[in-house]
């Protein structure tokens, strides 16, 4: 869109390669000024305030390195005039060269000459820094082996590098001829050439540190979460054994528990609670902003702040003990809960209790082992939603309708041969390795075959489904194959089979949601329900399958994935033993974590209120009119038509709490620190002890590779959250 | 007749009407005192003594502001609080040393200064002089602030958070105005790229910017904490879509009048979108000046270049006694953002609106 917006625009568009080379010769210039002037100004800020930016870590740590530095050649000081004499230049320089970009943009020849003199003593005096840096460096290893280091040194290295003297002034020489020169031939620049050179200027510090703290950071966890490390040894490759450890790690699979429990019960409390405030605070009356100040106020706090007060009300000796004890006299309910008082303390310590509440792991015998038949069942019941979702998307878009009740019949059908065909796999064939790694990977797959679909734009909806089919199931081969590959796994016929099918179904659910995304997004289901009359049993599953179906289908994969790992691992014998997954979930949070869940609310749903709030003030008063007129009762016009109409909000506080809440780290770092018996262990805390808990064992390969595992989770939601909601932010 | 029968259903109306005023405020003053109750308390305990503040059942208002004189030196209850406190309240420490005596120096970085141990004297009956010995909470090595370490968190919280403000500002306006005014090559791609790299969740790159940040040599400097956040994509979204609810008749105007591009931004760009700076402004002091994460993942080692809440964090964790000068540490925490808050009020609601896309 753009690039066609800008060609349009461009009065004088490119016609030849001459003019192109032009073009790029005076980016290159200026690309050149800018870099150098901003290199000069950072160089010159470090400098100039040491005391402000220096390092303690090395200090702290004991390192003698440090002292040489701080000593008196390197440093700026009245006795160092070399460094005085480089932060003056940096700064003159600096200035000068971004001073020189307006100038070059209007092509006066005073600025190109001045320009190039300026090149040739900033590349002097930028590499006499860069040897002055490397003989500090040479200086402090000196030193740290007991050698001595002075000015002597630096004067060595100064006659050496002036050897390189007449290759620096050739290159300068020989990039100029070829860059610079021919820049006074864009006179005839168009203004659309000038705006885009100062559109890229503008964004080019978000350009910068995006791809550095944002794609170098992503890139570099994926390479760390391979590999075994700390922060000072050596690298080692060590394949997928991080991830295998992770998901066996029991410190990991608890802290999963402990998150999913804290992620259910804050995202359901904390939803209902803002929309009751919001509705509360919908209509008018007096002194309505001043209550909105005082709910939204523990939202702007930090959660440090909170975080300390509910330590101080939580205590022993504080506030809510009183409350709970002496006010409302239910100290023998709560040690008929099964939880001890401390002797000496006068109530209970909150953020000391490990009892958990809620423990129903008495259901497990009846579980067992059943467990991956149930998820069978959910995946099959997943199936029809999906299928009802595309029978109602192909009849609206005025297809035969007999096509998409035979795309449904096959859809069911295969998830049924999927899922007994899987089953039977797990144990006829493989490795423990590949169930495990299959399973985990079936997640990437169907994101990667999601976004192959939404790129494809295809005319009937049946070569939709058979060209989505054909390319998911190619995606999932790959995947699987290179899963196999990575193991050392064998790939049989039964395998590769049963392998094809899966790929096929993943691509089929591909397609579903792809033509799921569409239909929402050009029709705007939410409109269309209130106003639909007499729906048919298919459309009331699709609309549930419609909201809800992306939701279920990432805690379906996820779920699954744990389930049947852990199903397996039980069938075998696994070394978890008691402790494994499902029985862990089943013992329900802490009264320390409840606690921690209960501050979580009061400082978030304020937040989500105040969304709510937005959305119902662009609810139309005429719908609630129209609706008191046809005699709809007050309760009727909340559940017809203000629940409906908020749907989407609903959809965005759950998403957004949810990815909130998986990502728990602050309250548990100050308040409880994974304790007590780590019923408060959380992973990204997990994640932060591991990698920098310690000096002796600091693993940073471990710990990528279980913040890998956590954010596929949170991408699952993050990912439903922008398809789903782009709409809702375009009107902003 | 008609008249009656008018009469007959209106007063019912009317009635119910007061009654569910009634109910609504007292159930909007019940939510509102369950909000603001944590925040006045801890604001009162503040002002209570050392010992007042481990006594129970706790009291709301401090002692010395009823009169009181229950922590007179002479008639100091038997009990002595203090004696049991580290019985009663245990968490138990990963890694660190847990403190058996707060009076034993030697097993705490901090020292204790004489005046804010005994906390009360006659003289400072309203429990004032804590905000005083919140300023000597601990000791740091000596510098331009003297040689306590509370003054240097607290700076460093300014600094930080007017560097934040600035950057933040600074560059997503541009940023903002270059995708909202300007034609380039690869707009769109750069945009959806923006919004793609919201996606990723902050706990994946957590690690991996630490080791960057070590391998800089930027760990224990403002450096950290200001270049890696300079330039926010949720500011930039902001700026670039209430840019282009803007008419650009003006510029074009100027433009035609001979005006530069930096003429037109800041003659004629910058006071239309003031509101969205605002908000813009709020958001980026928010999120510097409540940091908690990044500062301590960074700013490891000497306690003085802490920000003020990884400062309190720390003196809570080192100085469980001493909960009197914690809360009013965290009220000089709380207290600035509140204030904008009720200030510009308006700006925070508009931020909320648009947090949709923060993720």
């Amino acid at each position: 869109m753009a690039v066609e917006n800008s060609l349009q625009h461009t009065q004088q568009p490119i016609k030849n390669i001459d003019e192109l080379a032009v073009s790029l010769r005076i980016y290159y210039v200026i690309v050149w000024h800018l870099v150098c002037g901003i290199i000069s100004l950072v160089f010159a800020l470090m400098m100039l305030a040491p005391s402000i930016f220096e390092s303690t870590f090395l200090e702290n740590t004991g390192n003698t390195l440090t002292d040489i530095s701080e000593s008196a050649i390197f440093r700026w000081s009245p006795e160092g005039f070399i460094d005085g004499f480089l932060l003056v230049f940096f700064v003159v320089f600096g200035a000068a060269m971004l001073g020189f970009v307006p100038g070059l943009l209007q092509h006066r020849s005073r600025a190109r000459l001045a320009s190039l003199a300026l090149n040739y003593v900033g590349a002097l005096l930028s590499a006499f820094y860069m040897l002055r840096q490397m003989t500090v460096n040479e200086a402090m290893l000196l030193k740290a082996i007991g050698g001595k280091a002075d000015n002597s040194l630096f004067v060595e290295r100064l006659l050496q590098g002036a050897e390189v003297l007449p290759l620096v002034l050739l290159f300068g020489l020989a990039t100029w001829t070829l860059f610079g020169q021919r820049v006074g031939k864009v006179y005839q620049e168009t203004l659309d050439q000038r705006e885009a050179l100062f559109a890229y200027l503008y964004i080019s510090p978000y350009l910068l540190l995006a791809s550095i703290f944002t794609i170098g950071l992503l890139i570099m966890a994926f390479y760390l979460s391979f590999n075994d490390l700390d922060l000072y040894g050596p690298v080692n490759w060590v394949g997928l054994e991080n991830y295998q450890e992770a998901l066996e790690d029991e410190k990991f699979l608890v802290s999963i528990s402990n998150v999913v429990w804290y992620a259910l019960i804050v995202v359901v409390a904390q939803t209902i609670i803002a929309f009751g405030l919001a509705v509360l605070m919908n209509e008018k009356f007096g002194g309505r902003r001043f209550f909105r100040t005082v709910f939204y106020a523990p939202s702007v706090t930090s959660s440090v702040v909170i975080s300390l007060i509910f330590l101080w009300l939580f205590s022993g000796r504080g506030f809510v003990n009183q409350i709970v004890f002496n006010w409302l006299g239910l100290g023998g309910f709560i040690e008929g809960l099964g939880i001890r008082i401390p002797p000496g303390s006068p109530g209970l310590q909150w953020y000391n209790t490990p009892n958990r509440l809620g423990d129903i792991s008495y259901l497990k015998p009846f579980f067992g082992d059943t467990w991956f038949y149930v998820y069978g069942l959910l995946l099959l019941a997943l199936a029809v939603l999906m299928g009802s979702r595309v029978i109602v998307w192909i009849k609206q878009n005025a297809y035969s309708p007999k096509a998409a009740r035979t795309i449904f019949i096959a859809a069911a059908a295969l998830t049924v041969i999927l899922v007994s065909l899987y089953a039977a796999w797990q144990g006829l064939a493989g490795t423990e390795e590949i169930v495990r790694s299959a399973i985990l990977l079936s997640a990437l797959g169907l994101v990667i075959s999601t976004v192959m679909m939404n790129r494809l734009k295809l005319a009937s909806p049946a070569a939709y489904a058979i060209r989505s089919t054909l390319m998911g199931g190619t995606a999932w081969m790959l995947v699987m194959v290179v899963a196999n590959l990575f193991l050392g796994g064998e790939i049989n016929g039964i395998n590769a089979g049963v392998l094809a099918i899966g790929g096929a179904m993943f691509g089929l659910l591909a397609g579903a949601i792809a033509a799921n995304v569409s239909y929402t997004q050009s029709r705007k289901p939410q409109q269309e329900i209130l106003v639909s009359e007499n729906p048919t049993l298919v459309e009331r599953l699709s609309e549930f399958g419609g909201v809800g179906l992306p939701v279920l289908l990432a805690l379906f994969t996820a779920l699954g994935a744990w389930i049947a790992t852990k199903a397996y691992g039980l069938q075998q014998g696994s070394n978890l033993g008691d402790k494994d997954f499902d029985a862990l979930l089943m013992r329900g949070p802490s009264v320390a974590f409840m606690t921690i869940m209960l501050q979580n609310i009061f400082t978030t749903a304020p937040t989500f209120m105040l969304m709510y709030l937005a959305a119902l003030q662009d609810v139309s008063p005429t719908l609630y009119e129209a609706a008191q007129i046809d005699g709809a009762n007050p309760w009727q016009r909340f559940t017809k038509i203000t629940v409906p109409l908020l749907r989407p909000v609903t959809l965005l506080v759950v998403v957004l709490s949810t990815i909130g809440t998986l990502q728990l780290f602050d309250q548990i770092a100050i308040i409880t620190r994974g304790g007590p018996l780590d019923t408060t262990l959380v992973p990204v805390y997990l994640i932060y002890t591991t990698a920098l808990g310690s000096q002796i064992q600091a693993r940073v390969g471990y710990a990528s590779a279980m913040a890998f595992i956590l954010g596929a989770i949170i991408f699952a939601f993050t990912y439903i959250q922008r398809r789903y909601l782009e709409e809702g932010t375009e009107g902003y | 007749m008609a008249a009656v029968t008018q009469k007959t259903t209106a007063l019912p109306q009317f009635n119910t009407r007061i009654v569910g005023m009634v109910l609504r405020y007292i159930l909007l003053i019940a939510i509102g005192l369950t909000f603001m109750m944590p925040f006045l308390l801890a604001f009162l305990g503040g002002f209570k003594t050392d010992r007042e503040i481990f006594d129970f059942p706790p009291r709301i208002l401090p002692d010395g502001w009823t009169g009181g004189g229950r922590y007179n030196e002479e008639n100091a209850p038997e009990h002595y609080p203090l004696t049991d406190l580290f019985n009663s309240e245990l968490i138990p420490f990963s890694s660190d040393a847990v403190i058996t005596d707060p009076r034993d120096l030697s097993q705490s970085p901090f020292t204790l200064r004489g005046e804010s141990q005994v906390g009360w004297t006659v003289r400072d009956q309203y429990g004032l002089s804590n905000w005083v010995n919140v300023f000597k909470a601990g000791e740091c090595q000596r510098g331009w602030l003297g040689g306590y370490c509370f003054p240097y968190w607290l700076w460093n919280s300014i600094f930080l958070a007017i560097l934040n403000v600035t950057t933040r500002v600074f560059l997503a306006t541009l940023a903002g105005y270059a995708f909202a005014r300007m034609n380039f090559p690869g707009k769109d791609a750069i945009f959806t790229f923006m919004l793609a790299t919201l996606m990723i969740p902050g706990a994946v790159t957590l690690i991996p910017g630490y080791v960057l940040i070590a391998d800089i040599g930027w760990v224990g400097t403002f450096w950290s904490l200001i270049i890696p956040s300079a330039v926010e994509v949720f500011g930039i979204f902001l700026m670039t879509q209430f840019l282009k609810s803007i008419p650009k008749d003006l510029e074009e105007a100027a433009r035609v009048d001979g005006a530069t591009q930096w003429q037109i931004i800041w003659k004629i760009v910058i006071p239309l979108v003031r509101p969205a700076l605002i908000v813009l402004a709020i958001n980026a002091f928010q999120g510097s000046w409540n940091n908690f994460l990044t500062p301590l993942l960074y700013l490891r080692g000497d306690p003085k270049v802490f920000t003020l809440p990884v400062g309190l964090q720390y003196f809570q964790q080192n100085f469980r006694q001493q909960w009197n000068l914690t809360l009013i540490g965290s009220m000089f925490n709380a207290i600035p953002v509140l204030v904008i808050f009720l200030i510009f009020n308006r700006y925070f609601v508009e931020g909320v609106s648009y947090a949709g896309v923060k993720g």
